[in-house]
């Protein structure tokens, strides 16, 4: 991108023609890049197991072993889509010179999934303390 | 003798779910999708004829998948932030919304619960 003058894309030229900082935005590209090319193989944003029917403890045992593959799958994609945000604001050159990476994190795809996962965990968790 | 006696127990969930950073896990890489499918499907289609076996092998290989999942996220973590050094991954729990947190929570609590639960009674 040509400078044609003063303002944002000096700010922006004088960023990517620093050597270092192009490596950095490269890199943070190519981060980006890969964890695209991961996000496919977790399901986490499926809502595709029902809560099981039966009762007893046939019913916990296979919820439990739904609701463990699930999770394992949440975790995977929040933690893929929180560094794929967090990449793209600091590779960013208008961006925040400071992330927050404290601050409270909510991906939209994730929302009905986690509201889903938790609705079962507790059902479960009642099912077993009465 | 019980289920819980025959199943690691775990200090929090924070262990039990492999959270980073920590050490390398140690997961025996079986391909066990198959077994967990069939135990599955005799539970679902004729529970009375499920085992107290069926159910101990079925939480053990369901335990045993999370680990191996777990296990690959961390390899899919170190191959994406050690050969990119200008940038250093998350803990997990920086990483993933706090309600998510809390449920992984509880979803360890419904473990021990279910643990106790098949212990005292043999798995019936």
């Amino acid at each position: 991108m040509r400078s044609t003058g003063n303002g944002p894309l000096n700010s922006l030229n004088s960023l990517i023609g620093n050597s270092a900082n192009k490596d950095r935005i490269r890199a943070g590209q190519q981060i980006i890049y890969e964890i695209e090319h991961h996000l496919p193989r977790y399901k986490s944003s499926l809502v595709e197991n029902m809560a099981k029917k039966s009762t007893s403890e046939h019913y916990s045992v296979l919820e439990y072993g739904d609701l463990l593959s699930w999770g394992t799958e949440l975790i995977a994609t929040s933690m893929l889509l929180r560094h794929r945000q967090i990449l793209s604001l600091q590779i960013n050159p208008f961006g925040h010179s400071h992330i927050d990476t404290s601050a409270v994190f909510r991906d939209d795809s994730l929302i009905e999934p986690i509201e889903e996962f938790t609705t079962r965990i507790i059902r479960l968790l009642e099912f077993l303390e009465n | 003798m019980g289920l819980a006696w025959r199943l690691p127990k775990e200090s929090t969930y924070v262990d039990f779910f492999q959270f980073l950073p920590r050490a390398k896990i140690h997961a025996e890489e079986n391909g066990q999708q198959g077994e967990i499918d069939s135990i599955e499907n005799k539970m679902n289609s004729t529970p009375a004829e499920a085992s107290v076996h069926d159910i101990r092998e079925f939480i053990i290989k369901k335990e045993e998948d999370k680990d191996l999942k777990m296990k690959d996220l961390q390899i899919v973590f170190k191959q994406l932030f050690e050969q990119h050094g200008e940038f250093s991954a998350l803990s997990t729990e920086d990483s993933i919304d706090p309600k998510l947190l809390k449920s992984l929570e509880k979803l360890y609590d419904v473990r021990n619960l279910l643990l106790n639960r098949l212990g005292e009674d043999g798995g019936r």
